[in-house]
């Protein structure tokens, strides 16, 4: 039973009070895009009348609509620059055909109504390719594709929330880093019987934990630099000197002293430190990771990369991110990037159509070596992995990765981003690339010597990649290189126990 | 002028001064949007100072106008924000009201939880939320991206805060005259809330509108993808190199129904958080 409350102590409505309801209302609003822009807006109209405000925000919104709407029209100067930088993806011709046993039995085939996929945003061209090939040869199945996630960590996040939700993914694009955790969220076998005789099976170990293919890769990536070969000649850096470490530490010295205006060498450190550290540290013989899975951050080739890390960071700071890296350097205001060769053909289209900035002549290599060392890039990227536990959702799971690495497929992602070919079928279509951009396709005879990228074992593994990363970044912003490794070491050790 | 007139300017001019830099420091990055967005593509990478971009052209908004997409991102934005706005306060009011003005055992202690609720994180509720709209078979639904948005403890604390500031003589003679307690809601506690619920309408359709964490969980189709998640997809499918031309267009377009309700709602809404904090 409820009844109205006595009168009580109360204030008069509009009387001034506390600041705690409008605080805790004021917090949600920091984090709307374009919220700088309203306080101004509003105060511009603030004690006009209701007819005022009216009128301002209809045009406003007819403005909105017409711009929208309308869009394209002026043919000033600018508008041709405009136009997408992505490279055009083209559509893939799909097939399991070619190999054996990759089909689904009739009965699996008849029995399962949805597959669903979870990847990353990049790959939605593929997916759906090969999509509409499972659901062309299995009339009533649904391919359901959840390609909104921007990350490998969100792929990693939405799966799991999925498997709480008890909607599993069958098939999802783990990132390396985070093989060890699809393994957990029951992630299948493959059978080697599922590749191709075109699949470069040379990649294989880098889908693998514990020895056992639990990924299929898909989508694999090296570091490498590019460098701005005409800032190059007007320091007068031979550019072979960018083999080494040596060399580029010498060339980006020569070019902070001819360009005071221009960054020497920028190597973006969110992600990437890691990776730039470990390939490195390769280059010498050892990397982060000791043969029983163990961090070895203490190494004197982890130290000598370290140090190399150091002395980038003492000719300027270094971006965190990869693309705010890659943009300023198309625009000739930095002379030297590290990078993904994901991100190279992109990159160069832009570059050699002047969608950003003045043509310039540009080049891409490997990431230098350690003095005396050889190139052992450590590869990144991603692999397909199959976490379907039903027979059949398995069996169908099985024939659309089979899809989605169709060699078509693969020719076509690699048309715009730029990942090393997985299967040779698909290198050879890709040709004409290489032709195009002969630095792109040198770097693919790098395969032979590509190291497997970490695993870390362990509760907190998966974190380990980004500590070694930030650890990284306060070693470019001058920490103690061997402190900092040191206090890292112990760091990661307690994450991977 | 008078020399207390003269003695008051410097201070009015640096209260002006200080407004000024506040103006500026709050709209330049909306300026900033603005120029990329109707300037050469890359052209936020010259890095100048000058607000004037080189040259001007709309065929930025014309890119996002032909995305995949966006414009659908935008209709579906609208209209869940609209669906969310309407549920919270058919859910606050009548909350808002018993926690001011109904007395029943426990009702102080109930409160504090509604309360407690604001502590917790939206990440840590998101799994659990996702659960039970996958269970009730609204997963990948418009349903879903409205359902756990549906009641606000943060509204039902504003609206209680403002509602007890009503006088109770007023509610008295309401009950005098044989209103019951649905009808003094609708007739009189309403009416006389209106600055207040146009405050939590106007910040739960930007909250809404903004929202990222739940439709990125929730939409995974394209068809049902919100402004935010929309964005974020032009940017990814950028191939590593993005044209902040078209992202800013994006970003300028998403920020206009957030403009316009703010524009409309702006008088009420500052009355309504004045009015709101009383007696806590």
């Amino acid at each position: 039973m409820t009844r109205h409350r006595s009168p009580s102590r109360r204030r008069a409505p509009g009387a001034p009070g506390t600041l705690g309801a409008p605080a805790t209302l004021g917090a949600p609003g920091t984090g709307t895009p374009g919220a700088p822009g309203t306080p101004g807006a509003s105060g511009a109209l603030a004690g006009r009348g209701p007819r005022t405000v009216l009128t301002a925000t209809a045009l406003a919104a007819t403005m909105a609509t017409v711009i929208a709407g309308c869009g394209g029209g002026s043919g000033t100067p600018g508008a041709a620059n405009t136009a997408s930088l992505r490279p055009t993806a083209r559509t893939a011709t799909v097939s399991v055909d070619d190999v054996n046993g990759a089909t689904a039995s009739p009965a699996c085939a008849a029995k399962v109504k949805t597959l669903r996929m979870t990847g990353v945003t990049a790959l939605n061209d593929v997916a759906k390719s090969a999509a509409a090939f499972m659901e062309k040869a299995h009339p009533g199945l649904k391919v359901e594709i959840s390609a909104t996630a921007g990350s490998y960590g969100q792929v990693k996040q939405q799966v799991a929330a999925d498997n709480a939700a008890g909607r599993p993914t069958d098939v999802a694009v783990a990132g390396f880093d985070d093989l060890r955790t699809f393994v957990t969220l029951g992630a299948q076998e493959i059978p080697a019987r599922l590749l191709r005789a075109s699949y470069d099976q040379r990649y294989l170990p880098m889908g693998q934990v514990d020895g056992k293919q639990y990924a299929i890769p898909q989508q694999v990536s090296i570091p490498v630099i590019a460098y701005n070969a005409d800032l190059l000649t007007q320091a007068g850096v031979d550019p072979a000197s960018l083999s080494t470490t040596a060399g580029l530490i010498a060339a980006g010295q020569k070019l902070k002293t001819k360009f005071p205006s221009i960054k020497p060498i920028d190597f973006p450190t969110s992600g990437f430190g890691q990776w730039f550290l470990n390939t490195f540290a390769h280059s010498a013989g050892g990397g982060i990771q000791g043969a029983g899975g163990a961090p070895t951050l203490t190494t004197a080739q982890v130290q000598s990369a370290a140090q190399v890390l150091a002395a980038v960071g003492k000719l300027g700071p270094q971006t965190a991110d990869s693309v705010q890296a890659l943009l300023p350097f198309a625009a000739g205001k930095t002379a030297i990037i590290g990078a993904s060769i994901a991100s190279v053909a992109g990159g160069l289209a832009a570059i050699a159509n002047g969608s950003i900035a003045k043509p310039f002549a540009v080049h891409v290599l490997p990431l230098p070596t350690l003095p005396g060392g050889t190139q052992r890039p450590v590869a990144g990227g991603n692999g397909l992995v199959v976490l379907s536990k039903d027979e059949c959702q398995k069996e169908m799971a099985d024939e659309f990765v089979v899809a989605l690495l169709s060699p078509d497929a693969i020719a076509a992602a690699g048309l715009s981003v730029s990942f090393l070919p997985v299967d040779t079928a698909a290198a050879a279509k890709l040709a004409p690339l290489y032709a195009k951009y002969p630095d792109l396709g040198a770097l693919n005879k790098l395969v032979p010597s590509l190291v497997g990228p970490p695993s870390w074992p362990g509760a907190r593994g998966a974190d380990v990649p980004d500590t070694i990363s930030e650890a990284v970044v306060r070693i470019e912003k001058g920490q103690d290189v061997t402190k900092t490794l040191t206090a890292t070491q112990k760091t990661v050790e307690s994450y991977t126990k | 002028m008078s020399a207390r007139s003269l003695g008051r300017a410097p201070g009015v001019g640096g209260r002006w001064l200080l407004l000024a830099v506040g103006v500026v420091v709050a709209l330049l990055p909306f300026l900033w949007m603005l120029r990329t967005a109707l300037g050469p593509a890359q052209s936020i990478l010259g890095l100048s100072a000058n607000p004037l971009p080189s040259s001007v052209s709309f065929h930025a908004f014309s890119v996002v106008n032909s995305a995949g997409g966006f414009t659908r991102a935008m209709i579906t934005g609208i209209v869940v924000s609209l669906v969310i706005v309407a549920l919270q306060l058919l859910t606050s009011i009548p909350a808002a009201y018993a926690f001011s003005w109904l007395t029943f055992r426990g009702r102080d202690a109930l409160f504090g939880v509604v309360l407690a609720t604001l502590l917790i994180p939206p990440q840590v509720v998101a799994v659990p939320n996702y659960v039970t709209v996958s269970a009730l078979g609204f997963a990948n639904t418009r349903v879903g991206l409205a359902l756990p948005f549906a009641a606000s403890a943060v509204a039902i604390f504003l609206l209680r805060q403002y509602m007890r500031t009503i006088p109770p003589a007023v509610l008295e003679a309401a009950r005098l005259d044989g209103l019951g307690t649905w009808r003094t809601i609708r007739k009189v506690v309403v009416p006389l809330t209106m600055p207040a619920i146009a405050t939590v309408a106007t910040f739960s359709f930007l909250m809404s509108f903004n929202e990222y964490l739940w439709p990125l969980l929730e939409a995974r189709s394209p068809d049902i993808a919100t402004p935010p998640l929309a964005l974020a997809r032009l940017n990814n499918a950028s191939g590593g190199v993005p044209d902040f031309a078209v992202l800013s267009a994006a970003a300028l377009i998403i920020s206009l129904p957030t403009l316009i309700v703010f524009a409309l709602a702006q008088r009420r809404l500052v009355a309504g958080i004045s009015g709101s904090g009383v007696d806590a």
